[in-house]
């Protein structure tokens, strides 16, 4: 897999990463969305959960990007 | 009195580990990489102990009671860290290196400069972060045990020369493989305990909202008060400051091969991720719920006992006694010890393989290395040590900025260049990496929290605490601009780490 593949995966994850825990309401001056709850959780707590638990899985698929990069680099040797 | 038995438990069981690990441990690459021997899984959870400090134990804990939702930063941020050092770093870095940044960044642009370099660069970011640990660890070790903060300091500087010295990057793992264990159960206890009392999440959450004043804003934005600059710099020097730390990137040498480096990340993401989603969604409502206004952990001026960072331990108090307060009180020593060794490691064999090597300027045997190592180790406690103490009164908070600042804006941009960029030059490299050193250490001392808080000063020279958003991206210009500039080195091509 090409760098440059790799590049705009890691962009885009720090991206989300570290960009929507600030503009999840601020800027669109949303606080209804910190009001509401979910099965009495605010939706916040309920986002930022989804946010961690869903990580592994953005992990393993990164993970497996890095395996069949280095798999291309020894077919290439 | 658990608190003290589990304080002297954990002090003779890691000894013990060290004892074992020092039999075990005859050569350099024993002392520096653990022989390579470590299994993906277990360098895993080393990653996830050496990474998870007394900081984000409990001072996250601290920072949720006053600041609520906007805290997911610094929960967020370490993993997308995480993320890209899967994609971009661990593998090659397994493939380049043997024990220190060093041996990777010299891999490809051969100059012994870079060496010396990285070398200072390594001790320079691990001291800044030792020494905020150590203040950390004394403020808590006394204030948890009853001893003077001098007592506390010292028993963490001796242990942590003992581990190294004795039972070098085995011993290390071992201890931070106990403390990621010892997390997660003294974690998971905490939330299972939350949950059981509270009546389930809602009733958490509905409790947590009703224990005082004001407190259901800490679930809607701007409890940190902080400007979208300012945001994405802490989140940029968080993500980039991971991967330029170098207590985390030499554990990559610890493994046989690049299928269980990459191997190590993904077993660290799960841990880090699931101590975190508890610490976020469970303990942080918890300690709402349960610490504040409760009058047992009220000082006689109102204020918390111990200060904010107490919070996570009070919650530990108010849900399982005294003896949930001593298993926490044993989570948070060994949290400090696992850091503490990890630095050690990282800065002694800086000084002993890049330095002492490169600037003795002839062959040195392995034996006169490893003794080099041993008394930097010792050496640098005694210096943390001093440190610490000079300054346990002072705001050092700007320490532990300062480290990953340095680690996102000189290492980082290096390391990233000398993986990928095929132009780099030794001339851009040491261009870039001097550039981002300085210009990270100057805008800290410029920051509000420097310039302002513990300088004096009425107004900061720079807007904001965190100045890896400028600096980080300067240090790659100045890398690529000054490479484009000089020639290439004509001993520029790929080869094997010595």
């Amino acid at each position: 897999m090409r760098n440059g593949l790799k590049l705009v995966v890691a962009v885009i994850v720090v991206a989300l990463y570290t960009l929507i825990p600030y503009f999840a309401g601020r800027p669109l001056n949303a606080p209804a969305f910190f009001q509401q709850t979910f099965a009495g959780v605010p939706l916040s707590a309920c986002f930022v959960g989804l946010m961690l638990a869903t990580f592994p899985i953005i992990c393993w698929i990164s993970s497996l990007m890095a395996t069949a990069d280095a798999n291309s680099d020894l077919d290439r040797e | 009195m658990i608190a003290i038995f589990c304080f002297i438990a954990m002090v003779v069981t890691t000894l013990a580990i060290t004892a074992w690990a020092g039999k075990r441990s005859r050569q350099r690459a024993d002392f520096y990489a653990a022989g390579s021997r470590i299994s993906g899984t277990q360098n895993g959870l080393a990653i996830a102990g050496d990474f998870m400090s007394a900081t984000t134990v409990l001072g996250l804990g601290g920072l949720y009671f006053v600041s609520g939702w906007d805290t997911a930063i610094y929960y967020l941020a370490p993993l997308a860290g995480l993320c890209l050092m899967l994609l971009l770093i661990a593998a090659p870095l397994r493939r380049l290196g043997r024990f220190t940044l060093g041996d990777v960044m010299t891999s490809r642009l051969q100059d012994e400069r870079l060496r010396v370099f990285s070398g200072l660069s390594t001790i320079a970011v691990s001291l800044f972060y030792l020494v905020a640990q150590m203040v950390g660890a004394g403020t808590l070790i006394s204030l948890l045990f009853g001893l003077s903060f001098e007592t506390a300091v010292i028993i963490v500087g001796v242990l942590m020369a003992i581990y190294i010295a004795v039972g070098g990057m085995l011993a290390a793992t071992w201890v931070q493989i106990i403390k990621a264990v010892l997390l997660m159960v003294g974690v998971g206890i905490l939330g299972v305990l939350c949950l059981t009392r509270a009546g389930g999440m809602e009733g958490l959450y509905e409790r947590a909202a009703a224990s005082g004043d004001g407190v259901s804003a800490l679930f809607q934005p701007g409890g940190l008060k902080s400007s979208l600059f300012s945001d994405l710099s802490l989140g940029l020097g968080m993500v980039f400051g991971m991967m330029g730390l170098p207590h985390l990137l030499i554990r990559f040498f610890t493994v046989p091969d690049e299928a269980q480096a990459r191997r190590s990340v993904t077993v660290a993401t799960i841990v880090i991720g699931a101590v975190f989603a508890v610490l976020f969604l469970i303990a942080g409502p918890g300690g709402l719920a349960f610490v504040r206004g409760n009058p047992e952990f009220l000082g006689a001026d109102g204020k918390m006992l111990g200060g904010g960072n107490m919070v996570t331990v009070h919650l530990a108090t108010a849900l399982g006694g005294e003896l949930l307060e001593g298993i926490i009180a044993a989570v948070a020593f060994s949290t400090i010890l696992a850091v503490v060794a990890g630095l050690t490691i990282a800065a002694a064999s800086a000084a002993s393989h890049d330095l002492y090597r490169t600037l003795r300027r002839k062959a040195s045997s392995e034996k006169e290395e490893l003794w080099v190592f041993r008394l930097s180790a010792v050496a640098l406690a005694g210096v943390g040590i001093g440190i610490s103490i000079l300054f346990q009164r002072e705001n050092i908070a700007f320490l532990n900025s300062l480290a990953f600042a340095v680690a996102a804006s000189a290492n980082f941009p290096l390391l990233i260049l000398v993986l990928y960029w095929k132009r780099l030059t030794t001339a851009g490299a040491l261009a870039g990496g001097i550039f981002g050193l300085v210009s990270s250490i100057a805008l800290i001392i410029a920051s509000p929290a420097v310039w302002v808080k513990t300088l004096g000063h009425a107004t900061a020279l720079y807007p904001a605490d965190y100045p890896t958003l400028v600096t980080a991206p300067l240090a790659f210009v100045v890398c690529m601009t000054v490479s484009l500039m000089t020639t290439k080195s004509p001993a520029s091509t790929p080869v094997p780490a010595q």
